[in-house]
This record gives structure tokens, sequence and C-alpha cells, in this order.
């Protein structure tokens, strides 16, 4: 009777259990170590590889729910295109994208990157696929004013860029799925397809499974997946911040997961078995 | 000296072939032809679901999904729309009330139309409430699914349809959906939420499954004949699959070279 | 009249889809000047549509429920209607395009915060749906139940160091079964896509026309 009754616990308890346990690690860090994958290794390699004053897009795509996973990423990408003094032109085609990247940008070592000449903020740019496929083969038809009103014609960043045949690697964060209108979707279709450009993602740990047919394929050049690739990458350049202080709390979740789906099974099997004795 | 862009011609006659066979299937269906889709749990599930709110006297809650009627996730919104029409004949025919929290509001009218369709069909077009059937809880993902959840959690529904484009909604309103005990029949072709769905609802359709509903349920000669030519595009699909698959093992280059013509 | 509002949008739809669908494959001199010319179209149409018509439907909905004074509901269209033009008022008026903070900073303690903690939501509730629903009551949850447990624990950092095989293994899943089951619905989704095209095309897709 009692091992029926572990399939049957009162969520709420299962729900105040999880917010202590995610809450813990973040108080008290543990330390655990960290894997580097492939994928997070192969993004670092690329941009170390691009020569300085090179011409990158980063393409931030992401609203407040999925800032938790994709704020991290960002931050670490950039950060690591600073240090390796890229020209970084910074394109939105979420609706919450350019507020977000105020956000990320704040407190930002840029490596005293000038602004207009190192690095530009571009607005939203409505329409989705439309909108990346002019941002990339025409922006001047989409966009004329960087987010903070200034003219873009004016800026140094912008007159090195054409199209997408100017941009040595481009990197699109995105929290939907890529058939669904997911921000990396189009820059697949739009950017790869039609130039060729090395294309890097950030994607959600549930959008993974999503992203890696095309990384599998080599569409995709390098993969950063939820809070545990910004960790791998905030790692690999040597400047842990929120994410790697977060994965203890993801692994510590995770093995509540796993302990409460063998405390399922063992009340689901032993409701079965006193049925069958039955 | 080929007109076509180097490296697209196959992709071109592929197009032009899946194309051909789809113009094909719809003008053969809107000739009387009528092709024979296979019977799907979930949709048999329907009636059982609306006849559980019956009996326990409570109402159903229907969603088409997350998308617009004009955006690529449109053929699901148009599928979900399908089933909404066989849902709500049957609802109202047997006097239970139905809803239909959206999250665009260009689908408003169309749902509205829907369900005061079955309502005159049903002789009782007195009784149709818009407001309470079609609501809006706003135009951010998030304050949809929080009113969906607290709709679940107040209105109790015997039954929870939801059948179009998902974000990750799925879980939550699945969850919240088992939690209010209402019988869960989904689907989708957002291939991110397909494996909560397949996970948490009661029924699921994926994929494909969901284009064939809105066909199987509306009779529509337009849809049957589509799902016709997309199975047979499908089907020629798989056939390159498996011989580019034995073609490469064997070093045969033959396949290769024409996908990449 | 009713050929120029039934029919003559379904005709320009689809010229426009077979045209831009033909220079994406024929490389005709000066296309890409047609196809700029439509993508900024399309960029402009989404923004007012986005700008106006979003809005405008959403206050003519809780409008409606406003004058109607339903009982639990007036009132949150009322207060739903006061921060659409609250916010609307200050985006075009107080901070136009950036240069001041106050959209930001609304942005930052309204919306991330209620955005942040449903989305959280997400993770208490598929840990409740793992308990419920991973069990070995047949093949394909068994099959489901173990691939996730361990997909799990390739995703904690923690799961390399309880066994080096977790990594190894949930690698393997992502790389082979998974991709491969998911390039196979992505394959359906893409010509179920085509399918809509076609109906587009030949005009029997009226929604967005105003058709049923």
């Amino acid at each position: 009777m009692a091992l029926e009754k572990l399939s049957d616990i009162d969520r709420r308890y299962i729900y105040l259990l999880l917010l202590v346990l995610l809450a813990y690690p973040v108080l008290f860090p543990i330390g655990l170590p960290i894997q580097i994958t492939h994928e997070a290794r192969t993004i670092y390699d690329d941009i170390e590889a691009i020569p300085e004053g090179s011409l990158v897009v980063m393409q931030m795509d992401y609203s407040a729910g999925h800032a938790a996973e994709l704020g991290p990423q960002s931050r670490a990408i950039i950060q690591h295109m600073f240090m390796k003094r890229l020209k970084i032109i910074m394109p939105c085609f979420e609706p919450e994208g350019p507020a977000q990247t105020v956000i990320t940008m704040d407190g930002m070592d840029t490596f005293d990157a000038v602004y207009g000449e190192d690095w530009v903020q571009l607005p939203y740019m409505v329409g989705g696929e439309s909108a990346v496929a002019a941002f990339a083969s025409n922006w001047p038809s989409i966009v004329t004013t960087d987010h903070f009103g200034n003219p873009l014609e004016d800026m140094p960043i912008m007159k090195l860029y054409n199209d997408a045949n100017d941009v040595v690697y481009w990197f699109a964060m995105g929290g939907g799925s890529p058939a669904g209108g997911g921000s990396y979707g189009p820059a697949i279709t739009q950017v790869v397809a039609r130039y060729g450009t090395p294309l890097g993602v950030g994607a959600l740990a549930w959008g993974a499974p999503l992203v890696y047919p095309y990384y599998e394929s080599g569409t995709i050049a390098g993969l950063l997946i939820g809070q545990r690739g910004a960790a791998e990458y905030e790692l690999l350049i040597n400047k842990p911040m929120s994410a790697v202080a977060s994965t203890d709390s993801i692994s510590i979740s995770h093995l509540y997961v796993v302990l409460l789906i063998a405390l399922g099974n063992v009340g689901y099997f032993s409701r079965k078995f006193r049925g069958e004795r039955k | 000296m080929s007109i076509l862009i180097e490296g697209r011609s196959f992709e071109f006659l592929l197009l032009i072939l899946a194309s051909a066979f789809l113009a094909y299937y719809i003008y053969s269906a809107r000739r009387g032809y009528r092709p024979q889709i296979r019977k799907m749990a979930p949709l048999e599930a329907i009636p059982e679901a609306i006849g559980r709110s019956v009996e326990t006297g409570r109402p159903v809650l229907f969603s088409v999904g997350t998308s617009t009627l004009y955006s690529g996730g449109a053929p699901q919104t148009l599928a979900g729309l399908s089933v909404l029409g066989y849902t709500a004949n049957i609802a109202v025919e047997l006097d239970v009330k139905i809803a239909i929290p959206l999250l665009h509001p260009e689908v408003i009218p169309v749902a509205d139309e829907i369900i005061r369709q079955a309502y005159i069909t049903a002789g009782k077009v007195d009784e149709y409430d818009p407001v309470y059937s079609v609501r809006h809880y706003g135009k951010h993902t998030f304050s949809w699914t929080s009113g969906i959840l607290g709709h679940l959690q107040r209105e109790k529904p015997g039954a929870f349809i939801y059948m179009g484009s998902m974000l990750a909604d799925s879980v939550m309103v699945a969850e919240s959906g088992h939690r209010a005990g209402a019988m869960m029949i989904f689907g989708t072709a957002s291939s991110g939420q397909m494996p909560f769905i397949v996970a948490a609802a009661d029924y699921s359709l994926i994929g494909e499954e969901l284009y064939a509903a809105g066909a199987y349920l509306s009779q529509d000669p337009v849809l049957l004949g589509s799902i016709t030519g997309q199975d047979l595009t499908k089907a020629l699909i798989l056939a390159l699959i498996l011989l580019g698959t034995i073609f490469m093992t064997f070093g045969i280059d033959f396949l290769n070279n024409l996908f990449s013509m | 009249m009713t050929y120029y509002q039934k029919q003559l949008p379904l005709l320009i739809t689809g010229i426009l889809i077979v045209t831009l669908i033909f220079t994406y494959f024929v490389d005709i001199p000066g296309s890409s000047l047609y196809t700029d010319e439509l993508t900024a179209w399309a960029a402009l149409v989404g923004a007012f549509a986005i700008a106006l018509i979003g809005p405008f439907n959403l206050i003519r909905y809780h409008a409606g429920i406003i004058s109607k004074r339903e009982p639990d509901k007036w009132l949150l269209s009322v207060y739903t209607i006061a921060i659409t033009i609250i916010t609307y008022a200050v985006g075009v008026f107080i901070s136009p395009i950036g240069a001041s903070t106050t959209l930001q900073d609304m942005y930052n303690t309204l919306l991330v915060p209620c955005s942040a903690t449903i989305y959280s939501l997400t993770g208490f509730f598929i840990a409740s749906a793992a308990y419920r629903t991973f069990q070995f009551r047949n093949m394909e949850t068994s099959i489901m139940l173990l691939a996730g447990v361990l997909i799990m624990m390739k995703n904690a950092a923690v799961g390399g160091v309880i066994w080096p095989g977790f990594p190894i293994i949930g690698d393997w899943i992502m790389k082979i079964p998974n991709t491969g089951g998911f390039r196979g619905i992505m394959l359906a989704t893409t010509v179920g896509l085509i399918a809509y095209g076609v109906r587009l095309i030949l005009g029997f897709e009226k929604v967005h026309a105003g058709g049923t």
C-alpha cells in the first residue's frame, strides 16, 4: 500500500522540493564539473580563427521567457567576439529582441570597441523570414536607423556590409522551431542556403532535437544548447558568469526528475502486482 | 547552357513533380475521387470526450494553437479549425458549451463563424453566446497560456481538445488539463512540441496526422486531394532516400550527382 | 465589385508565389530588384499588421466585453485596454526609437518578470508530467522513458561524473535515432507546407483573402 502511494505524491510537494533543489545550488554553489561538448568547442574554434576586424552578425532573437537560456549564450558569444576585436552587427527579427539586447549589453566589457565603428544594435525588423531575406540581401530596404534612432548610412560599420557575402560568421539565437518560424530557421534558408555563410546557432534545451539534423548534415557549423551550452562557452572564454553558476541547479534538478520517474514506476508496479495477485 | 541556377535543377524538378501530384489529386477529388484516409484513434475519441463532458456537466475547451492564418503555421491552424467545426457540431447537438480561447485576433471571426454555424445547423442559434465561446486572452504567448491555465482551473472542462501549432505552452496546458480532470486530445505538427503532447495528452496526433485529421473530418475534396498528393510526394522522397542509401553504400555516385545538379 | 473582393486577391497571391519561386530557380538579370521590393513590402505590411491591426482588434474585442459588462471579465478588459494604450503611448510619444529608457524600464519591470515566471512553470510541469507518464507500461512508453532518462543524464553536467557512458549514449541517441526521426517529421511537415503553397497558387485557400 505504501509503495503504491509513491506514484500518487501530491504535486505541490513535488513542485516545492524542485524549487528548493533549484534554489539551493544558486545560493550555495556546489561546483560540479562541466564537460565541454564538441558542438560548443566548434563554435569557439571557428570564432577564434576569425581574423581581427572581420564582420560578423549576431542575430538577437529571443524573448523574456527564453532569456534565461539564450541570454547567457548571447552574452558569452558577444564577449568572445569583442575579445577577438570583431565588428559586430546585431539585427533583431523578434519583437523583444532589441530590449533583450540592451539587457545583454548592460555591463559587457567591449574591449574599447566604438559604437557605430565596431558594433551596432539594430531595431526590430518586421516580417520574419522576409525581413531576414531583405536584411541578408539589401539591408537599406528594411532598416535605416539603429535601435537608438541614429542613421545607419553614417556608420562606418554599415559601410562594410552590403549583403551576407561580406559576413564571415553569422550567429543566430532562436527560441522556436525552424519550420514554425523560429529565428534560426530563416537564417538557414536565407543566409546559409543562399550565401553559404557559416552559421552558429544558440538553441533552447528543448529545441536541441530539432537543430541536430541540421548540425549533423553540416548545415549548421556549431551549436550551443540551453544554459549548459552557455556555461561551456563561458568556460571556454575563461569568463564564468551566470550560466556556470546555474549548472549545478540543472544537474540537481535533472537527478531529481530521474528520481521522480523511478518513484512513479515503483508505485505503478506495486499497484500492478497487487492487482495481479488479486 | 542551363537556364536554371546551378545546384537547383533537381530541387526544381522535385518541386514540379510534387506540385503536379498535388494539383492532379486535388482536381480528381473535386471531380468525385474520394481517397480513403485511415481512421485515427484521437478523432474517434472526440465524441467520447464530449460525451464525458455531457455526463459530468462540464464544458468543452478547444484551442486552434498559436499560429495565425497566414504564417508558416497556418496549415495547422486551418486543420485545427476543421476539427473545431466537427467538435462544435457534436457539442452543440449534445447541449455542451464550447469555449475557444484565441491568441491572434484575426482568427476570432473565423472561429466565431464556425461555432455560430454549428448552432444554426442544430437550430439553436438563440443559444449561441459568442462572449462565452470565443475568447481572446492577449496577443502574447504567455499571457494567452496563463489565460488557458486559469480557464482550466476555473471551469474544469470535461474535454480539452487542442489542435494546431504549439509553442512552449503545450506541456503547461497539458498538465493543467490533467489536474482539472479533462480528457485531452492534442494534435500538432510543431516538431518541438510533439514529444510533450505524446507524453502528456491522452490522445495525440503528430505531424501529418493533424493535416489528415482536418481532411478526414471536413471531407473537403481539396484537403483530401492534398493529402493524397502529399503521400505520393513522400513516397517519392522515401524511394530516393532508400536508393541513395543503397547507391552510396556501394560507392555509386549517380544519385548524389543528380541531387547536386 | 465581387471579382475584386474575391478573385483578384487570390490571383495576385498566385502570381506572386509563382514568380518568387521562379526567381529562386532561374537567374534572371534584375530579378533581385523584384524580390527585394517584394520582401520590403512584406515587411512593411507586417509592420502595419502588428502596429495597427493587432492592437485595433484587441481593443475592439475587449471594448465589446466592457460594453456588455460581462461579470468577472469587464474589469480585466479595462485593464488590458489601459495597459495597451499606455504602452503604445510610451513607445510612440515618450520613447521614440529607444532614445529614452522609459519603454525599456517598463519592459524590464513588467514583461520580463511575468514572461520569465510563466515560462519557468514549464520546468515544474515537465517534472510532474514525467512523474505521471514515464512508466514501463508498454514498449513505446518504456523506450520513451529510457531515452528521456539517458538524455537527461547527458545534459546534466553531473551525468558524466556519475558514469562516463551517459554522455556517449546520450550523444548517440541525439545524433542517430533523434536526427533520423526528426528528419522524417521535418520532411513531412515541409511537404505539407508545399501542399499549402500549391493550394494558395490554385486559389483553393481563401481565408487570407477573407474567404472561408
